[in-house]
């Protein structure tokens, strides 16, 4: 029902909303299609829950802008993940100079924040757990390695459409990754033996 | 090009959707870029059916902070949504032709606005979105408000149906041109009981009206007012009662009723001086003074519109509006 209204060809009766109609569908569509991954690659990216709203919607007030330079691009995901990459990054360099402690506060809150989980059923607990501990993982990564993590690991991207989204060389990719996944097995393993002190 | 061992995949697998946005989140940011985009973002087209429901039960289990707040948002996403969509339709055809007649008409102001202009500009610029007036002549709504209106009120959950835009512009533009040539209010005005005092909070400051604005007197609210145009806003409380309002009056604008349709505005404007639509009603509010004549304030409203909302879409039109009577 909807993708056929999508589909409906332009009317040109329509006057200066036309080209404007157009592009609305396209937008409302992206933004249904994709406010998700949006939503979650710019918490996994860094950004504050505080401050998710706002740069969300800073997103797609971006994507809004460029649409017209979307168009003949294969992937409106990889692209959209560009727009988020560089809008959270902006983002949180600009939190770092006003606000260094959030971002520091992060780095530092570590793996304590992995303790109390509270209670709640097995699965729950097991699954709230493992998300704290992504989190706290991710929060110690310098952002670099944070965001290829974050887009190779959680998001499945492939290195070169890693490599298109940060700007970087795919060499740098690899090796941001390398050094990334070393860093996540040993906060596993801390997290292993934090957990055997724990419970024995 | 996963490449973790079993432990790291575990982990991540369960925490894979730990950072998804709920119904609530997806509703709250569509409805603030809806806000900010105006009509051209489209949002207005996506399927928000059943998150009312979803946020219902989110508040009822206590996962949401400021949980009436939240679900109010979501509804109002939704609802927006369906505006935004209605309102490009008439801001295009009302916009035009508004334009236009402000090219061309001077403010039939009474006098008396001239001597008092002062005066008259400082009270609008206290509350510019207002106008009811005490005393108010009021329109008596002839017609019945659904024939010109296909769709945009009746259906709550299929938003799809209610934005085809084609339906829907030809009448109101083939009606807005008969109106510029016909008197702008169209129904016959009978005394009622004024309006109450509103209570809207300046959307600017004083100080902030420009001098060209202020160059000119403006006219002293003088229409607007009916039972009939102007339903208790008490019936129907939250985003519900507000998207009706503004939906009813964006409707009656549509449909040539511009004194029932800023009765509605206004009627919203007091009971949800800072609703979810009031970016959309200040827009039609400023679109409906002009549609009855009242340059002045039309375009005091539509300069008040442009600084508040400086990135609205809506605000197209408008400023076509505040700026062709200079």
């Amino acid at each position: 029902m909807r993708q056929r209204w999508l589909r409906r060809p332009h009317d040109p009766a329509q006057g200066l909303a036309g080209g404007r109609a157009r592009r609305r569908t396209w937008f409302a569509k992206v933004y249904d299609a994709h406010f998700t991954f949006v939503w979650r690659s710019a918490r996994r990216l860094g950004t504050p829950e505080a401050n998710l709203d706002d740069v969300v919607q800073e997103i797609f007030m971006v994507a809004f802008r460029r649409q017209d330079e979307f168009e003949g691009r294969s992937s409106v995901k990889t692209w959209l993940y560009g727009i988020v990459f560089n809008v959270v990054r902006a983002h949180r360099r600009e939190l770092a100079q006003k606000h260094p402690e959030v971002i520091d506060g992060d780095r530092r809150a570590d793996s304590d924040r992995l303790i109390d989980s509270g209670e709640g059923p097995q699965e729950h607990l097991s699954k709230r757990e493992a998300a704290r501990f992504i989190d706290s993982f991710l929060d110690s990564l310098d952002d670099d390695r944070r965001a290829v993590f974050v887009l190779a690991e959680l998001e499945q991207l492939t290195a070169p459409e890693i490599a298109a989204v940060v700007g970087a060389p795919l060499n740098t990719v690899y090796s941001r990754l390398r050094l990334a996944r070393v860093e996540f097995s040993d906060a596993i393993g801390r997290h292993r033996a934090r957990d055997a002190r724990r419970t024995p | 090009m996963s490449d973790l061992d079993e432990a790291g995949r575990t982990l991540i697998a369960l925490a894979d959707d730990a950072h998804d946005p709920t119904d609530i989140d997806r509703a709250r940011v569509r409805a603030a870029l809806a806000r900010r985009l105006g009509a051209a973002a489209g949002l207005g087209f996506g399927t928000v059916a059943g998150v009312g429901a979803t946020a219902k039960a989110a508040v009822g289990a206590g996962g949401v902070a400021s949980a009436g707040g939240a679900g109010a948002a979501v509804a109002g996403g939704a609802l927006t949504a369906k505006l935004v969509g209605v309102a490009l339709v008439v801001t295009t055809a009302v916009g035009f032709g508004a334009g236009v007649k402000f090219a061309r008409r001077s403010p039939d102001a009474p006098a008396a606005a001239k001597s008092s202009e002062v005066h008259a500009h400082r009270k609008v610029a206290a509350a510019p979105v207002v106008a009811a007036p005490p005393a108010a002549p009021v329109a008596v709504a002839l017609e019945p408000p659904a024939p010109l209106a296909p769709a945009p009120v009746r259906e709550q959950s299929t938003i799809e149906e209610v934005s085809p835009a084609k339906p829907i512009v030809r009448p109101a533009v083939r009606h807005e041109a008969r109106r510029n040539e016909a008197p702008p209010i169209e129904a016959p005005p009978a005394p009622t009981t004024p309006p109450p005092a509103i209570e809207t909070p300046a959307p600017i400051e004083a100080g902030d009206v420009t001098g060209a604005v202020a160059r000119r007197p403006s006219a002293p609210p003088t229409a607007a007012g009916d039972p009939a145009c102007a339903p208790a806003p008490a019936s129907q409380s939250g985003v519900a009662g507000e998207a009706r309002l503004v939906t009813e009056g964006v409707r009656a604008l549509r449909s040539g009723r511009s004194a029932c349709a800023l009765s509605l505005l206004d009627t919203h404007a007091r009971a949800f001086p800072e609703g979810v639509l009031a970016e959309e009603r200040d827009a039609e509010r400023a679109l409906a003074l002009a549609a009855l004549g009242r340059t002045a304030e039309a375009r005091i409203a539509a300069a008040a519109f442009l600084r508040r909302y400086p990135a609205s879409l809506l605000g197209a039109r408008l400023h076509r509006l505040a700026d062709a009577a200079r």
